[in-house]
């Protein structure tokens, strides 16, 4: 599975990077940044938590 | 049952009603005034989300606007994507966490401004005098509204929102308010463009919108649509947050001395108020095709409202949801909304509450309020105080 952040959703509200502080973080532009991509299956339901948590709904899991 | 959002008795205790919904009706039909009602926390929060099947572009409140006026002073709250995203890419920067952090010095300085003739007079009017005041100066000061202007223009914005009682019907004295207040964003926009200041609405004379083919300038009625929106969001439901706030601690003083003995609680004693007293009890939208609801057809077109204030007291997701309870969880906070249309000053309004909250209660640690006293607004789909008089204890 791969994490995927939309740009333009993404406003910075800093839920993902308090669920999963190892796989999300803020940028300089204040929006969220995926920094592990493919986190593997140990950690979906932390993904999974932040994909459902975002008030922007701006967090995709993409399986592969 | 029938849930009347304009009733007065609803507006001053909604629960009752709310929970007969949620057992007995969890789809409910009001005949006479033609909509429809989700109640439930699991129903309520995925069609916020699904903007594709519940539509905002009718407005989100159950009064019919204006068409026309919709179409002069486009606003995004009334748009779906794209042109919801478009506008809102514009502005969203000013908002985010951290750029709402840099704010602190100046919505604490103001906060304390306001707070020590309270404190110096034991007391006073906690709506008039410092829940109201507040927001007005920090959402007028980041749009550049000049100082002089601010009051007139705050009650003009309140009494646009005003409702009669039981009628969906807009009264007279708010479409008047209306006008003069988009009279005077028109006014200032022209006064800014000659001599602008370093506020939110001289940056959108800047902005760039994305279209189809490439980018344009703003057009006058898509910034008055903004700054009128912004005005409006910043001052309403903040202000209402804040007195329910005070009125909560006020009838649970237990729940008080904790945060008072532990700030670090505060946060999370604000989310619990949200969830409690939501100022903004619920969010109108257009269905956009025939969608199922407990063996019923909604049809395409018909209006329904999303009752987040129901859904914040669902026993199905909250234990004892009628207790206020500082340390609750609330993993999935609805008081914001959530989605595309996912509360903008989020932020603003957490850091303001706090703040104001945290110097409120360095003054006041012990305090009653006067329950006989306090009077509550009858807008469309804002809940709160339009008076709350209270003293030190």
């Amino acid at each position: 599975m791969r994490v995927v952040v939309d740009p333009v959703l993404c406003e910075g509200n800093g839920v993902c990077t308090q669920v999963a502080p190892e796989i999300f973080a803020l940028g300089d532009d204040d929006r969220s940044q995926v920094v592990v991509e493919r986190p593997g299956e140990a950690r979906r339901a932390e993904v999974e938590t932040a994909v459902r948590r975002c008030p922007r709904r701006a967090i995709r899991l993409v399986e592969e | 049952m029938e849930l009347n959002p304009f009733s007065y008795e609803f507006q001053e205790n909604p629960y009752p009603i709310y929970r007969w919904l949620r057992d007995h009706e969890p789809l409910h039909r009001n005949e006479q005034l033609q909509f429809w009602a989700l109640s439930r926390f699991r129903d309520v929060l995925p069609s916020l989300v699904d903007w594709g099947t519940y539509s905002s572009s009718e407005g989100v409140v159950l009064e019919r606007l204006d068409p026309k006026m919709l179409e002069a002073t486009p606003m995004m709250i009334s748009l779906d994507p794209p042109r919801h995203d478009r506008l809102r890419k514009l502005v969203s920067r000013a908002f985010t966490p951290r750029r709402v952090e840099s704010l602190e010095p100046f919505v604490r300085a103001t906060a304390v401004r306001l707070l020590e003739p309270l404190a110096a007079e034991g007391g006073g009017d906690f709506v008039k005098d410092f829940s109201t005041p507040l927001p007005m100066e920090v959402i007028f000061t980041l749009l550049g509204v000049p100082d002089a202007d601010r009051r007139q223009l705050r009650e003009w914005t309140d009494l646009a929102l005003e409702r009669d009682p039981d009628t969906p019907a807009i009264p007279a004295r708010a479409l008047e308010a209306s006008l003069l207040q988009m009279r005077y964003w028109y006014e200032l926009l022209g006064e800014l463009r000659r001599r602008p200041n370093d506020g939110l609405m001289c940056s959108l004379f800047e902005a760039e919108l994305e279209t189809d083919g490439g980018t344009t300038r703003l057009t006058d009625g898509e910034i008055i649509g903004f700054c009128s929106l912004l005005g409006a969001a910043g001052n309403e439901t903040t202000t209402k947050l804040l007195a329910n706030a005070a009125v909560l601690f006020a009838r649970h003083p237990g729940e008080y001395r904790k945060v008072l003995a532990d700030p670090a609680r505060l946060p999370g004693a604000i989310e619990e108020i949200l969830r409690h007293s939501s100022p903004a009890q619920y969010a109108a939208r257009t269905v956009m095709r025939d969608v199922e609801w407990y063996g019923r057809t909604v049809p395409q077109g018909a209006r329904i409202l999303l009752l987040i204030g129901s859904a914040n007291h669902d026993e199905r997701e909250y234990r004892d949801p009628d207790r206020f309870d500082v340390d609750r969880q609330i993993p999935e906070p609805l008081g914001f909304g959530q989605g595309v249309h996912f509360c903008l000053g989020a932020s603003l309004a957490r850091l303001e509450t706090r703040v104001a909250l945290e110097e409120f209660a360095r003054r006041f640690p012990r305090y009653t309020v006067d329950e006989n006293g306090c009077r509550r607004v009858h807008m469309s789909n804002v809940h709160g105080f339009a008076s709350v008089p209270f003293a030190r204890a």
